[in-house]
């Protein structure tokens, strides 16, 4: 089977004094082999609890519900947290975003690489070594055995994440997800770490969901795109048709939001979304953007549930506009 | 030419750290001579990445750090001739982290009217005025004055930054990283805020950030750092349309604009960002660059200015 | 709460021992010695926690002993809580040489037992109530300084100090208006621990004949006077034990719980 991941009717809940807060929504998307999909929004969208509910890490008052959640031909609702354990690590992996802290300043880097393989097979000591130096080789780390027994802080944040992604791949993974691994790292590594993660993927034929709220990150490695904003997802579709036609007043603000050199008229102003995003608490009635949005309508206040709208396969968004009156809004004044 | 109003001639850092028990204490030179000069009523954005020095640079302009040599001019004094307050009252700085930038046990009117209480604007009413004004220019409903900053959002906790900054209509804002730290949405909406106050007021920018495609559409003109030296430094156009010295151009195309078809930009910088404690000898930039050779190894590079433009590099790029 | 409940009561007591406490606790009234309290045969509810070996009465002791626990608590907490931040602070925040300095004075004063330095003090200038809260006022500071300093120096860097700074503000007010309310709640839990520490050592000199002095109704002076009946009248040193144990627990209670309030509210 081609689909490793089937995500459907994803729900995450967390119960706060305040009331519940609906953190995930209605959230459908697939991974496929080989494939990235990549999840995108601003703090607070929900991109960071999907992925902590498909490793099954979501913190203890979360709860979490799904139509289907099946990974790999296996339903990981029905299964045991012991089962659930043996796939973290070994098939599904995950790239933290924090270098600094994602890695255990008591242990050696060999020691923590080799733990991973130790935990999940029952190879060898020397086994785990050899390929604890072959991944270290091909993520680009000079020297690799001598590395073995670094600490981690003799190391710099670029060398960290690097390792963290050999980390991660230690087990042979079918599935990465990679949690913004390029944020807290410099633009001139970034750029060599997204291509790493690109070689590698293609290499061993992984899938991956990279979350991230940088849309240029997103525009040179993606496959696929989900947008969420406050907990959905608004708009899905290929890289190429969320960035040249996109069919949500959010996506589409965000995309005017961007200074890009050369194209963006410098001193001008940016485009802009006015207001800031609703905490999704209690009772949610019609659509999330509507108080920041510039096309809005009464209907958008008063629907029930704004329904994902497919208008293609894989290619969707949640707006009450037609495809043709939002691309024709877009083209004609923006939404500052 | 517009006079200018910060200049600074040489300006030097070097902090002695501790490198453990048997290692004894070892110099770190944060920024090594810099020589910026930033004309009033512009705005000078200056790039680099982490462990570069431009936030020690800010910090020195602001007197919370003492330069080891070197000196800072504003309006054409030397600044250890000016009082602390008046330089307070004159150059005013906006920071990076809207949530450790304002004090939690502090509302937000005792925040934003700190710096009049300080420079003792006396009568209440004028102050009570000048709090009010300033919540209309940022942005903020007055409503919020009454709030404590864990009640605000980060774009609004930014705006209260800025409030304080400017309710004593300071002559130059140091922006430090002011929206890396913000969602994109609200990043464009504070940028837009800074741009509008710089024109309505005719204030001068010292914009530090790391994000190029910001700098490129706020500044007028950058100057590029690089472990503590000014590598480059031209008009924005000039620098981004043609960048001369390698690292700056490596740098422009490591900078991932939202352009689909593009795929990832390959820098050919080899080796990771060097170590301050231990710099490379000769052009520091030197282990990184895919031009080097000897010369670049032994020899640092002396700055070349050519009609408006100064580039420090053996072998400038002219293409 | 539950020690917030039990510190609340003591007060209470301690507060309104004059009105509450059924007999003088100096008056001593040798014809009644080592009565039994209520719970044995023969006690009555003249004196319902027994007499002490002279005569007087245990309950009324016991009230007037909170009066004196927990002012030289406060006290003591008091002085050391001033000397103790005043040091931590300035060592947090100026460091270089003045931090050297006052942390060589801290670890000085940390190598020092205390008891022993309290003993050797009072033996020089003889024991009363106020040379009791001076010296332990004089020698408990440690704890504020170290919690004071380290709270003082993760702060001293943070953005709204710098812009404090920047705005022109002196260092007084930076350190009174700014850094201050910021390690407050540090600061609080700090003190209710070492009032309940304060408490104890003052129990324990008083044990040793060198705290406070007889006729003062101290509890730990009354377990040491009821020492020589303990094997066949226990009452006589558990109930000032008891108690003791109960105000000293009632002020760590309330410190855990301040702390959890007060630590939440700091993460927005």
């Amino acid at each position: 089977m081609n689909t490793l991941l089937t995500i459907e009717s994803l729900y995450v809940d967390i119960p706060l004094a305040a009331g519940v807060l609906h953190a995930v929504r209605d959230v459908n998307f697939l991974v496929r082999r080989g494939e990235t999909v990549s999840l995108v929004g601003e703090s607070g969208c929900g991109k960071s609890l999907t992925s902590l509910a498909v490793m099954d890490l979501l913190p203890k008052q979360a709860t979490c519900r799904a139509k289907q959640l099946v990974f790999d031909d296996q339903d990981l609702d029905s299964i045991g947290a012991h089962q659930m354990a043996d796939i973290r690590g070994r098939d599904m992996a995950m790239i933290f975003q924090e270098p600094m802290t994602s890695l255990n300043p008591c242990y050696t880097i060999g020691n923590q690489l080799m733990e991973t393989l130790r935990r999940h097979t029952d190879q060898s000591n020397s086994e785990a070594r050899d390929r604890a130096v072959y991944l270290l080789e091909k993520v680009g780390i000079t020297a690799a055995a001598s590395r073995l027994k670094q600490y981690p802080h003799q190391l710099s944040g670029g060398l960290r994440q690097r390792i963290m992604i050999a980390m991660a791949l230690m087990c042979g993974p079918s599935l990465v997800i990679a949690d913004e691994p390029t944020t807290a790292l410099d633009v001139t590594i970034q750029a060599q770490i997204l291509a790493l993660l690109a070689d590698l993927q293609k290499e061993f034929n992984t899938g991956m969901i990279l979350i991230t709220h940088d849309l240029g990150v997103v525009s040179r490695v993606a496959d696929r795109v989900e947008v969420m904003y406050c907990g959905e997802v608004v708009e899905e579709g290929s890289v190429a048709e969320i960035f040249e036609r996109p069919l949500h007043p959010y996506t589409q603000g965000l995309m005017a939001c961007i200074p890009i050199p050369g194209k963006t008229l410098p001193g001008k102003h940016l485009g802009s979304i006015p207001g800031i995003v609703p905490t999704p608490i209690g009772d949610l009635k019609g659509c999330m953007f509507r108080n920041r949005c510039s096309y809005v309508m009464p209907e958008c206040a008063a629907a029930r549930n704004i329904d994902l709208i497919e208008i293609a396969p894989y290619r969707g968004y949640r707006c009450l506009l037609s495809p043709e009156a939002s691309s024709q809004k877009y083209k004609e004044g923006g939404t500052t | 030419m517009t006079a200018a109003l910060l200049e600074t001639k040489d300006l030097t850092k070097i902090y002695t750290v501790n490198r453990g028990l048997f290692k004894g204490a070892q110099s770190l030179t944060a920024v090594n001579g810099i020589n910026l000069s930033v004309p009033q009523g512009s705005v000078l954005g200056l790039v680099g990445e982490s462990g570069c020095g431009k936030s020690t640079v800010a910090k020195m302009i602001l007197r919370l750090e003492a330069p080891t040599s070197g000196q800072i001019h504003f309006d054409g004094e030397d600044v250890t001739d000016i009082q602390r307050k008046e330089m307070a009252r004159r150059v005013q700085p906006v920071f990076q982290d809207p949530y450790a930038s304002l004090n939690p046990r502090k509302s937000i009117d005792a925040i934003v009217s700190l710096p009049l209480r300080v420079h003792q604007i006396s009568d209440r009413q004028k102050r009570e005025a000048k709090l009010d004004e300033i919540m209309e220019i940022v942005g903020l409903p007055p409503r919020l004055r009454q709030s404590y900053p864990n009640q605000l959002s980060g774009g609004q906790r930014q705006r209260v930054a800025v409030a304080r900054a400017l309710i004593m209509r300071p002559e130059m804002v140091i922006c430090d990283e002011p929206t890396s730290a913000l969602d994109v949405s609200v990043q464009s909406q504070i940028l837009n805020l800074l741009m509008d106050l710089q024109r309505q007021f005719g204030l001068t920018y010292l914009f530090i950030s790391h994000d190029l495609a910001v700098v490129e559409h706020i500044a007028t003109q950058v100057a590029v750092m690089y472990l503590g030296r000014i590598v480059e430094q031209a008009k924005t156009e000039d620098l981004f349309r043609q960048p001369r010295h390698p690292y700056t151009q490596a740098l422009l195309k490591s900078v991932l604009t939202p352009e689909p078809r593009r795929g990832l930009p390959q820098t050919h910088l080899g080796a990771t960002y060097p170590n301050p404690i231990d710099p490379p000898s000769g052009c520091t930039f030197h282990p990184r660059c895919p031009k080097a050779d000897d010369q670049c190894a032994t020899c640092a590079p002396k700055p070349t200015m050519t009609a408006d433009r100064l580039v420090e590099c053996h072998y400038p790029l002219f293409s | 709460m539950i020690g917030a409940g039990i510190l609340v009561l003591i007060v209470v007591v301690a507060l309104l021992a004059p009105v509450l406490a059924p007999h003088d606790p100096y008056q001593q009234d040798l014809a009644n010695r080592l009565v039994n309290p209520i719970w044995h045969a023969d006690g009555t509810w003249e004196h319902p926690l027994g007499t002490d070996n002279l005569g007087r009465d245990y309950l009324s002791r016991l009230m007037y002993g909170a009066r004196i626990s927990l002012l030289i608590g406060i006290a003591a907490m008091l002085i050391s809580g001033l000397i103790g931040t005043v040091l931590g602070v300035a060592a947090g925040y100026f460091g270089g040489r003045v931090d050297m300095i006052i942390s060589f004075v801290i670890t000085t004063r940390l190598s020092m037992p205390v008891v022993l330095v309290a003993l050797a003090v009072v033996a020089l200038v003889g024991g009363s109530l106020n040379v009791i809260i001076w010296v332990l006022g004089g020698l408990i500071w440690d704890r504020f300084a170290v919690v004071m300093r380290s709270s003082t120096q993760q702060l001293r860097n943070i953005e709204y100090i710098s812009s404090a700074k920047a705005v022109g503000c002196s260092t007084a007010r930076i350190l009174t208006t700014e850094l201050l309310p910021n390690i407050l709640n540090n600061l609080i839990v700090v003190a209710t621990l070492e009032i309940a520490h304060a408490i104890l050592l003052e129990a324990a000199l008083s044990f040793l004949g060198m705290g406070v002095q007889p006729p003062l109704p101290s509890w730990g002076l009354m377990i040491s006077e009821g020492k020589e009946f303990m094997l066949f009248m226990p009452w006589i040193i558990a109930i000032p034990g008891v108690v003791l144990s109960l105000l000293v627990l009632a002020i760590n209670l309330m410190g855990d719980g301040i702390r959890d309030i007060t630590a939440p509210e700091g993460r927005a």
